[in-house]
């Protein structure tokens, strides 16, 4: 019930259609160079102006708390188009950052086609930017056709699929690991016949002690019972694991119990994977990163059938 | 499942819902094993056994309580502790308890201050999922959880066997059979388990039941003749060895023990007299003309002997003169003072009706004293009552500690005795005036007369601090009631199933109701176990009737508690349900009366 609120939310949100995250422009030849009429018409010649400027990655935080996730893998992904027609190459000089340890940086060029550019970045849980510091080859003899221009379409940062792929993975078989030894942990009927035959052997004597005018024999009567007693608390302790019986060695009680508390953490994870993947999924249905949303979605159900 | 909210005389619970329409919710109770968790909590050992119930299978933890429908639903959809298993869908009393709007609601004062005066009491919510590895662990639970209600049921007719109670082992055995085979149907329905599972189960019950049968099998085989012949030889040894320990105490004690072993008159008449500055025993013989009847009698002969057994050993084993009295600074007790001022100052600060009755839990609380509303409730309860019981109460050591008898303990400390009996009165002069107060508001006659108790409480706590050389706060005995609820139309043995629910309890200045979240034992920690010889009435306060028609409760008690003059009486109040549907309320009453 409760679940299927949670979806219906989101369903709602997505129907309300969220806006699709706009298009960038980052360099515009049109407007940052100087314009030129030529007898073939109009050209753009530099100096062109140039300002660094820096773009912060789309991401979604919502349940990046746990520590699961901030010990997890992101992807960033800038997806771009720079169309530009010029006597001489030119490029933009880009950083794509995130956090201490992940960076990438080089120069990306112009094509006389427009058409869609992919890179890609994988780093841990920080927010992802892009920087375009720097123009190259808008010096000397140049001369640009009109529309150049550099528009970064998508930058975008997710769960890394193939690493949540595998942590879901290891969550699920965890669980069945868990499974197999609870199975194994468990007291046999033999054992419970032992106990049985404790019990009725200390009711006898216990019965006796009402029935013995013999002081010494009364004496060995409860030394007898003490000892079967003692004898029995081997074999009968908490179960442990949420269980209401006795019928378990210290041993047995004690595994069960650890094994009882590896779930509620095991389970505890699973849940909470499951509702960041969940949210995840549902905000990158806006977004277009293609095969990784599957990988994504398939490590999502693997879990969600779990539970 | 809706109706609407109408408590009648007990305005007190529930006032800020009143007149919301109610909705019974499914509430997850808490049962900690061993018992000690209920005194002395801990994490390492403590277990709640309903962790991973399931309200099918393990009904005794769960409860129905009627709840304010918005606030219900808002559980359902949002407590940490909710589940689900269709169709049942249920949330914990820790998601209740920690629900700020509720903790104003009395018995959830009186849970509260209680835990803090006495500070014992961890509780925390259940986390159970249902992956396929907790399924495995509700599997491997629910087997361990039927072996173990399997020997629960045999337990009665292995000691019936044992000490050759026929007629009794005979009702037994039919309700033992009724009680299998609902035990089978619900390995039927288990829905965790394949079909070869609940073969393989079945096959284990069935062969343990044989093994744990085996007396009673011997016995039934024997016949009633020769049965009881043997059962009155050893009831008569034992009769006698009771005699023995009577003879060994001190002159006032033994008088003490021949008129409590009146109670045993109508079941053999004379067994244990004086005759001539001796103790006499009458020998129990076998009645020819009515054997049935005889071994009927002896079945409430033999258990109220038991108890009278264990009491005239606590007498035996009690601190006569041995008590080595204690230097008060190395005693530990409880902040009466300071816990009974803190609700004082917090209502003198905002006054409310709701801080006085705070207060007026916090003196009833610390110093036992009978609970206004839980004598109104109770007077209610008494006039639709159907018929009152008076229990036989006995004492008996606690873990084998020597008892601090209250006579002992007037002996070494006598102005604490007084203190104790001022402190008594004071705490029922702070009750009148507090309920004038909520009556009639809060005059500045009724604040200053009131004014003038609570500056006298910490006065009397520090004096009694600093002359006390007793322990009062260790616990040192049990007392053990036995309530007969068989009415006198009945007749003798039953086997039909009977259900003994508690309607009220009322104990160590506070009351208990089934419509109160808190558990029986929550509230109420010194309760030991409710039970009848099929099984116990807890956690949930509803059990199994015995074919005997008893109901015995057992109460810890410290000799502070055990010897506070407002802690003298408990009350009780069951209805009695047969398998047809038919129910009669009784009230039940028990003076504990001790030395």
């Amino acid at each position: 019930m409760k679940k299927f609120m949670k979806i219906s939310v989101i369903s709602m949100l997505l129907s309300a259609g969220q806006v699709q995250a706009a298009a960038e422009e980052m360099f515009n030849a049109n407007l940052q160079c100087k314009l030129r009429q030529t007898s073939t018409g109009d050209v753009y010649a530099p100096p062109c102006q140039f300002n660094a400027r820096v773009k912060d990655a789309d991401a979604n935080h919502d349940y990046a708390s746990h520590s699961m996730i901030r010990a997890a893998l992101f992807k960033t992904q800038l997806d771009y188009d720079f169309v530009c027609d010029s006597i001489r190459p030119l490029s933009v000089g880009y950083i794509l950052k995130a956090g201490e340890h992940a960076q990438s940086n080089g120069r990306i060029a112009g094509s006389k086609q427009s058409g869609n550019n992919h890179l890609e970045l994988t780093h841990e849980l920080a927010t992802a930017n892009l920087t375009i510091d720097g123009l190259h080859g808008a010096a000397g003899f140049q001369a640009i056709k009109p529309g150049c221009r550099l528009v970064v379409t998508q930058l975008v940062s997710y769960p890394e699929p193939s690493y949540f792929n595998l942590l879901a993975n290891n969550l699920a078989s965890y669980n069945a690991q868990l499974q197999n030894l609870v199975r194994l942990t468990s007291t046999s009927t033999d054992y419970l016949q032992l106990i049985t035959s404790i019990d009725n052997a200390v009711a006898v004597l216990e019965m006796l002690q009402f029935d013995n005018e013999d002081e010494l024999l009364l004496a060995m009567l409860v030394a007898s019972i003490d000892q079967l007693k003692q004898t029995k608390q081997t074999l009968s302790n908490q179960c442990g694991g949420g269980s209401q019986s006795s019928y378990c060695s210290a041993e047995i009680g004690r595994l069960r119990d650890s094994l009882a508390a590896s779930i509620v953490s095991n389970e505890s994870n699973i849940r909470h994977l499951i509702a960041y993947l969940e949210n995840q999924i549902a905000w990158l249905n806006n977004h277009t990163i293609g095969r990784d949303l599957l990988v994504l979605r398939q490590a999502y159900s693997r879990l969600k059938t779990l539970l | 499942m809706r109706k609407m909210f109408l408590w009648g005389a007990i305005t007190l619970p529930w006032q800020l819902f009143a007149q919301q329409q109610m909705c019974e919710t499914t509430l997850q109770i808490s049962h900690y094993q061993p018992q000690s968790c209920y005194y002395q909590y801990q994490q390492a050992q403590c277990q709640d056994v309903c962790s991973s119930a399931d309200p099918e299978f393990n009904p005794a933890c769960f409860k129905q309580l009627a709840l304010p429908c918005s606030l219900s639903a808002e559980l359902l959809a949002t407590a940490p502790g909710r589940q689900q298993r269709y169709p049942y869908r249920w949330v914990h009393l820790a998601d209740l308890l920690a629900y700020p709007q509720l903790i104003s609601e009395l018995h959830l004062f009186q849970s509260a201050l209680y835990a803090e005066l006495y500070h014992e009491f961890v509780r925390a919510p259940a986390e159970v999922g249902f992956s396929p590895a907790s399924d495995e662990l509700k599997k491997e639970n629910f087997r361990l959880s039927a072996l173990t209600g399997l020997s629960a049921m045999t337990d009665p007719l292995r000691y019936a066997g044992l000490y050759r109670r026929y007629s009794l082992g005979k009702a037994l055995e039919s309700s033992f059979r009724n009680n299998l085979s609902y035990l089978k149907s619900q390995i039927e329905r288990y829905p965790y388990y394949q079909a070869a599972e609940r073969l393989q189960l079945n096959t284990e019950l069935d062969s343990l039941a044989n093994n744990q049968l085996k007396f009673w099998q011997l016995t039934a085989a024997a016949g009633l003749d020769v049965v009881l012949s043997s059962r009155i030889k050893q009831l008569n040894q034992r009769l006698e060895k009771f005699a023995e320990t009577v003879r060994k105490l001190s002159p006032a004690h033994q008088q003490w023990m021949l008129a409590k072993s009146a109670v045993l008159e109508p079941f053999h008449p004379a067994a244990i007299q004086s005759c001539n500055n001796a103790i006499c025993v009458s020998a129990i013989v076998k009645d020819r003309q009515d054997l049935p009847a005889q071994d009927g009698r002896l079945n409430q002969f033999e258990k109220l002997l038991t108890m009278l057994s264990n009491e005239a050993l606590v007498l035996l084993q009690a601190y006569n003169d041995n008590y080595q009295p204690k230097n008060p600074t190395e005693l530990t007790r409880p902040d009466f003072a300071g816990f009974v001022q803190k609700q004082w100052q917090s209502y003198l600060s905002a006054p409310s009706d709701t801080a006085l009755q705070r207060l007026g839990t916090a003196i009833n609380v610390a110093f036992n004293v009978q609970n206004v509303s839980g004598a109104e409730v109770f007077a209610r309860l008494a006039a639709s009552a159907d018929e009152s019981v008076q229990g036989f109460s006995t004492l008996a050591s606690y873990q084998q500690q020597p008892v601090l008898l209250c006579q002992q303990q007037r002996s070494i400390a006598p102005e604490l005795q007084q203190i104790q009996q001022q402190m008594h009165q004071l705490a029922e002069e702070g009750r009148s005036i507090i309920r004038l107060m909520l009556k009639q508001g809060h005059s500045a006659e009724l604040l200053s007369r009131l004014q003038v108790v609570m500056a006298r409480i910490p006065q009397l706590v520090a004096r009694s601090n600093a002359i006390a050389t007793v322990d009062q706060f260790n616990t040192d005995r049990t007392i053990h009631i036995s309530w007969d609820l068989q009415s006198a139309a009945a007749d003798s043995l039953s086997s039909a199933a009977t259900t003994v629910a508690i309607e009220y309890l009322e104990y160590d200045g506070m009351f208990w109701l089934p419509s109160m979240s808190a558990t029986v034992q929550q509230l109420i920690p010194t309760i030991a176990d409710i039970s009848t010889m099929q099984g116990s009435l807890l956690p949930a306060a509803i059990g199994p009737g015995s074919p005997m028609h008893e109901l015995d409760l057992v109460i810890r008690q410290t000799p502070y508690s055990g010897c506070q003059p407002g802690n003298k009486e408990l009350k009780l109040v069951v209805r009695i349900t047969d398998p047809t549907g038919d129910s009669r309320r009784k009230v039940l009453t028990a003076q504990l009366e001790q030395l």
